[in-house]
C-alpha cells in the first residue's frame, strides 16, 4: 500500500513541477488524420480527449509516463486546475467528437502471444514451456478498422492541441508498437459551427443522461478520461443516438460555440 | 450468390443428407437403449440443429438450458435463446443457474456447479442420456473426445451431429427455416459464419483469446455493467 502512495506522490509531484500551460482562443475545427496503416480498435470509437490527456501526462512526465502505474487512475491525485485540458467543457463533459472512420467497417485478424527473451532474465528455471502456463502462447482475436481517414470535431486551443499531437503523437488506437495506426499526416481545419457535441440533435460523443432532457437511447459507457476507469462510467447517451441537452447545458453550448 | 443461398444449396447435396441421416439414425437409436435422456442446449447453432432433430423422434424430451449470469450473458440475448428453443418446439425446457454470478469476475462457476450440483440433481432424477451437440470438427480436443468416447459425467453422452461441417449445420438451419441467434448476425461478417461462435461475453475466461477485444468493438453496449 506504502509503495502505491509513494508512487502517487512521486507522480503529483512531477504533476505540479510541469511548466503551466497557455491557452488561448478556443475555436471549433475538424481534426483529420491521413492513416497510414489501420487502426487497432476494442471498442467502437477513440476519443479526443482522452487522447490529448494522454499527450498531457507525456508533456507532464517526460519519459517517466511510462512508468505510470497501469491499472491506477492517478487523475483524482494529481494536482487540480493545474494543466488543464485545452479543450472546452459544458458540465462534466469535452467538446470533442468520438472517432469518424472513413470509410467504416471493421476487420479481425490474429495477433500472437509468444515469449520474449528479454523475460528470461530473472527466471530460476532454464526451461520453459510454452504450451501452459505463464508463459503458454496465444492467437489473439484482434479488430482492426482499414480506415484512411479518422476524423474528429474538436472546439479548444487548435494550435496547442496541434503542438501537442506533433510533438508527442506516435499513432492511434491500439497495438501501434507492432504498425498498428500509423499516422501520415494531420490536418487541422477551423469549421463554422461546433460539431462536437450535438449535431441536428444527434449526439457526437457519450453524453451523461442528467444532461439531457430527452434521449432515444442509453447505456453504461466512460464519459471522460481515463476511459478505461470503470469510476467514469455512467449512464451515457451513445454517440449517434438522438438526444436533446437540458436548457442549462445548450446555454453554454451558444455562447462558447 | 450470397453465402445462404450456397448453403441452402449445400443442403440439397447427397453427402449432406447423409449427415443427416446418419444423426436421425444416431438419436434414434440412444432413445431406444435409454429410458431417460435429455439434450443439452446452450442456444449456439450446433444445439438448435441437435434439438430441432431430437425433438422430431422425442417432442417431450427435458431441454436442459445453462444461463451464464446477468454479467457474462446479456438478459435480451438470454431472452432470445429461450424463444428460440420454444420456437423449435421445445415443450419440457428446464432454464438453471447458480446464485454465485455475482460479477464478471466470478469464473469458472459452470464447472463448480455442473459438477458438483448439477449432475447430482440429474442423476437422482433417473436422466441417464444426455445430447450434445459437440462436432469433430470444432477442436482435435473434441474430435479426440468422440472418438474416444470420453464422456464428462456419470451420464451418458451421444453427440448426434459428430461428423458435421459447419456447412452442415449452417445449411441445415438455412434449409430448415430454423430460428438462430441474432448474434451471428452481429459477428459473422467479421469473423465468418464459420467462426461465429455463442459463447458469453466479455468473460475474462476467454481474455486471453482476445474474445473481449471483439466483444467491446461488436457489444459496446454490454461492456460496462451497473449494479
Amino acid at each position: 500500500m506504502s509503495g502505491i502512495l509513494e508512487e502517487v506522490k512521486y507522480f503529483a509531484n512531477l504533476a505540479e513541477k510541469a511548466p503551466p500551460i497557455r491557452w488561448s482562443r478556443f475555436r471549433p475545427f475538424k481534426v483529420t488524420f491521413k492513416m497510414g496503416s489501420p487502426v487497432c480498435v476494442t471498442t467502437p470509437w477513440v476519443s479526443f480527449d482522452g487522447l490529448i490527456a494522454h499527450l498531457m501526462m507525456m508533456d507532464a512526465f517526460g519519459q517517466d509516463f511510462f512508468i505510470t502505474p497501469k491499472k491506477l487512475d492517478l487523475s483524482p491525485y494529481l494536482p487540480h486546475n493545474q494543466r488543464l485540458l485545452p479543450i472546452l467543457k459544458t458540465g462534466d463533459i469535452y467538446h470533442t467528437s468520438v472517432s469518424q472512420f472513413i470509410p467504416h467497417s471493421v476487420k479481425i485478424t490474429q495477433i500472437y502471444k509468444r515469449f520474449e527473451e528479454r523475460w528470461s532474465e530473472n527466471l530460476k528455471n532454464k526451461t520453459i514451456r510454452l504450451g501452459s502456463g505463464h508463459f503458454r502462447m496465444y492467437a489473439m482475436k484482434q479488430p482492426y478498422v482499414p480506415c484512411k481517414e479518422v476524423v474528429y470535431y474538436v472546439n479548444g486551443d487548435m494550435d496547442l492541441i496541434k503542438q501537442l499531437i506533433e510533438q508527442y503523437l506516435v499513432g492511434l488506437g491500439n497495438d501501434i508498437r507492432i504498425g498498428f495506426g500509423m499516422i501520415r499526416d494531420v490536418v487541422f481545419e477551423e469549421t463554422e459551427e461546433d460539431y462536437s457535441l450535438i449535431v441536428e440533435g444527434i449526439a457526437m460523443r457519450p453524453i451523461p443522461v442528467t444532461m439531457c432532457e430527452e434521449y432515444d437511447d442509453s447505456a453504461y459507457l466512460p464519459y471522460k478520461a481515463p476511459y478505461w476507469s470503470p469510476r467514469n462510467v455512467v449512464l451515457c447517451v451513445p454517440p449517434g443516438a438522438r438526444c436533446k441537452l437540458k436548457d442549462e447545458y445548450q446555454r453554454s453550448v451558444k455562447t462558447m460555440g | 450468390m450470397n453465402i445462404k443461398e450456397v448453403l441452402r444449396q449445400w443442403a440439397e447435396t447427397d453427402e449432406h443428407k447423409a449427415r443427416v441421416e446418419e444423426t436421425r439414425q444416431i438419436i434414434a437409436k440412444a432413445l431406444t437403449t435409454h429410458q431417460k435422456p435429455y439434450v443439452a442446449f446452450s442456444g449456439g447453432k450446433d444445439s438448435t440443429c441437435m434439438l430441432h432433430l431430437v425433438l422430431q423422434q422425442k417432442p417431450d424430451i427435458m431441454v436442459y438450458h445453462w444461463d451464464y449470469g446477468p454479467y457474462l450473458m446479456p438478459r435480451d440475448v438470454e431472452k432470445e435463446v429461450i424463444e428460440i428453443a420454444k420456437k423449435i418446439g421445445t415443450q419440457n425446457l428446464v432454464v438453471d443457474t447458480s446464485r454465485l454470478y455475482t460479477s464478471r469476475e466470478a469464473t469458472g462457476i459452470w464447472y463448480r456447479e455442473f459438477f458438483g450440483r448439477v449432475i447430482k440433481e440429474l442423476c437422482q432424477q433417473g436422466y441417464d442420456l444426455v445430447f450434445v451437440g459437440i462436432r469433430k470438427h470444432e477442436s482435435l480436443k473434441r474430435k479426440r473426445r468422440v472418438e474416444r468416447g470420453e464422456k464428462l459425467t456419470v451420464i451418458d453422452e451421444c453427440w448426434p451431429l459428430q461428423n458435421w461441417t459447419w456447412q452442415d449445420v449452417w445449411a441445415y438451419i438455412f434449409s430448415n427455416n430454423l430460428p438462430y441467434h441474432s448474434v451471428y448476425d452481429k459477428y459473422a461478417p467479421i469473423v465468418g459464419l464459420d467462426n461465429a461462435r455463442f459463447v458469453t461475453f466479455f468473460d475474462p475466461e476467454f481474455d486471453k483469446i482476445g474474445a473481449s477485444n471483439l466483444d467491446g468493438v461488436l457489444m459496446w453496449r454490454w461492456r460496462n455493467m451497473k449494479d
